[in-house]
């Protein structure tokens, strides 16, 4: 059986685990590693849990798609380095109702930057029911910095509508010359 | 006794929700399923008008230059119109009736040639929700997209139907007012002369009008789009905030975001035509993804755009180089276009370029697979299907 990953990240509360949900076979299953990394909001806690997330798209029975969803916070960049390895792509999640969301998407450009430029990314901005600014425009003018111009989606990751057309866009953008599956 | 005719298609105006539902009751009752209502003039094979309401008079005359179809007219006074049939208001059953009557007959013996298909809505009792709901798609996809073959652009006889006149339909009306918008910064903007009217508050991407997509009077506001405007009729007015706030509130009408609305008038309108004087042969520039997520997306408009950040094409070298119908890249162009999200460059006319350029141009991008492109092609698959 032959494996591929599509990575989702993003910030805690992003939808990563909701998209993730909304395409996969099967039950999305949350890994909880717990570490002994000292949680500065929970002092009092010894360990912590990290949610690592997957889901599988299975094609045939030789190709099977593995989603994967990083652990939000940043401390535990040491996984996302496993995780990364081998992506066809990354979905970059980012919830538009938190304080400094552009800070957020420059801060998980840098450190995808190695699997962005080995690939492609498209951006999910989730939660503009919640909150409708920044704009897209604003996201985009921070992406021209990184030298990027990926699609960047109004998505609602429980639609599953939405988190599909963002992923087909992350393909075509990996390929334009894909099939369309439409009759003419 | 059993009608086991195919029932005839009959579009509506001007006609409120109340009459509607009589008209369903009379159709499937005393009419025993001989008619049924449906929501495509193009394919309309008749017409029931009535001509009582808001600018009743003025979209009739609009109407009957462009559909000539066999049309019974309702109308609280004595309508003479030449060629139609006219029933009284309030309807009283036998009237309407015997008019019917006479719009089957009128259907049933053609005078004028036209090919239209069988209408796809008409009712069979074995079907399931599931091929109604292809049909539907299948429908909407041709009021978006049309259905015209591809023209060969040398021959002039064919070239002429690509285009449409923006300025001849709603679309151009609020390309104008679009336009006001912008220049003055105006707040909002009253577009009266319309069969309804709309209220534009461009700056945040938000209009007002009482039939909403949400509601279920799309029908009623795509007719709106496809008949021409009488530009005399026309008229905008300046509101301020308060004026605004009064006027959504005393018409109780919701916010709906512009884009959108836009995007699928302007999909309505050119159905897979271009706006005239739109050069074939000029590179097609497309600076951002378009936020498909809250916009109607056509066949391959995802490829096409996909193509267009990558490497711009012509309208016509796009068709060729992916292979599809010249309808669905005009149609995508022609919305983008309306919603100021495309241009074209100004300098670069394919045809201009060396020979062998476009067509290295084609084979470069469509010989550059990603390593894994059977298995994308598969996960993609897998996502349209479902
Ligand atoms: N209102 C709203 N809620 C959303 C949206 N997208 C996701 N959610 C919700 O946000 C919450 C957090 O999502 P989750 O998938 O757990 O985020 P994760 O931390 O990135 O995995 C869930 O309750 C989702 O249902 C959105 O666009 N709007
Ligand atoms: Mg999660």
């Amino acid at each position: 059986m032959k494996n591929y990953k599509l990575i989702f990240t993003g910030p805690p509360g992003a939808g990563k685990t909701t998209a993730i949900s909304v395409i996969s076979d099967t039950p999305v299953i949350t890994t909880e590693a717990k570490t002994s990394i000292r949680d500065s909001h929970h002092p009092d806690k010894d360990s912590i849990t990290v949610g690592l997330d997957y889901g599988s798209i299975k094609l045939s029975k030789e190709e099977k798609i593995h989603l994967y969803g990083t652990p939000g916070q940043e401390r535990f960049d040491f996984m996302w380095k496993i995780i990364k390895e081998g992506g066809l792509g990354l979905i970059l999640l980012i919830d538009n109702a938190r304080s400094e969301p552009l800070e957020e998407l420059r801060f998980f450009l840098k450190a995808f930057e190695d699997l962005i430029q080995s690939t492609k990314v498209v951006v999910g901005i989730t939660r503009v029911d919640i909150s409708d600014t920044p704009k897209i425009t604003d996201y985009q003018q921070i992406l021209a910095t990184f030298n990027l111009n990926p699609p960047v989606f109004e998505i609602d990751a429980r639609r599953k509508e939405d988190v599909s057309l963002l992923v087909q866009a992350l393909l075509y953008s990996l390929d334009p010359s894909l099939k369309d599956s439409h009759k003419s | 006794m059993e009608n086991h005719k195919k029932p005839i298609s009959i579009v509506v105006f001007g006609i409120n929700k109340q009459t509607r539902s009589i008209l369903e009751l009379i159709f499937r009752g005393p009419c025993k399923g001989s008619y049924i209502l449906i929501e495509d003039i193009q394919v309309a094979q008749a017409c029931i008008f009535d001509i009582d309401n808001i600018d009743g008079l003025k979209l009739w005359k609009k109407y009957r230059i462009h559909y000539p179809l066999p049309t019974l007219i309702l109308s609280l006074e004595k309508q003479d119109v030449a060629g139609t049939l006219y029933v009284k208001k309030p309807i009283e059953i036998d009237a309407l009736i015997k008019g019917l009557d006479k719009i089957k007959q009128l259907v049933e013996t053609p005078k004028r040639i036209h090919n239209i298909s069988t209408p796809s809505q008409a009712p069979k009792d074995a079907k399931l929700a599931i091929e109604i709901a292809m049909e539907r798609e299948e429908e909407s996809l041709h009021q978006f997209c049309g259905v015209h073959d591809d023209i060969n652009p040398a021959n002039p006889s064919e070239l002429k139907h690509v285009y449409y006149d923006p300025s001849q339909y709603m679309q151009g009306f609020c390309e104008k007012a679009i336009d006001v918008s912008i220049q003055t910064k105006n707040k909002g903007i009253l577009l009266e002369g319309l069969y309804t009217p709309m209220l534009l508050r461009y700056q945040k991407n938000q209009m007002f009008c009482d039939c909403s997509f949400t509601k279920k009077s799309t029908d009623l506001l795509r007719t709106m789009t496809l008949l021409p405007v009488s530009k005399s009729a026309l008229r905008m007015t300046f509101l301020n905030d308060r004026e605004i706030e009064n006027y959504v509130a005393l018409n109780q009408l919701e916010a709906q975001a512009f884009d959108n609305f836009f995007w699928q008038l302007s999909l309505w309108t050119s159905h897979g035509r271009i706006p005239k004087g739109i050069d074939l042969n000029k590179v097609v520039v497309l600076p951002k993804w378009p936020n498909f997520t809250r916009l109607i997306v056509t066949p391959y408009a995802l490829k096409i755009s996909a193509l267009w950040m990558e490497n711009p094409h012509s309208l016509l070298d796009t068709a060729k180089v992916l292979d599809i119908p010249q309808r669905y890249v005009f149609a995508f162009f022609s919305a983008a276009y309306a919603n100021r999200l495309i241009f074209l460059d100004r300098r670069i006319k394919q045809h201009k370029l060396p020979k062998g350029v476009v067509e290295r141009r084609i084979k470069r991008s469509t010989t550059k697979p990603n390593p894994h492109r059977g298995l994308l092609q598969r996960l993609l698959g897998r996502l349209h299907r479902r």
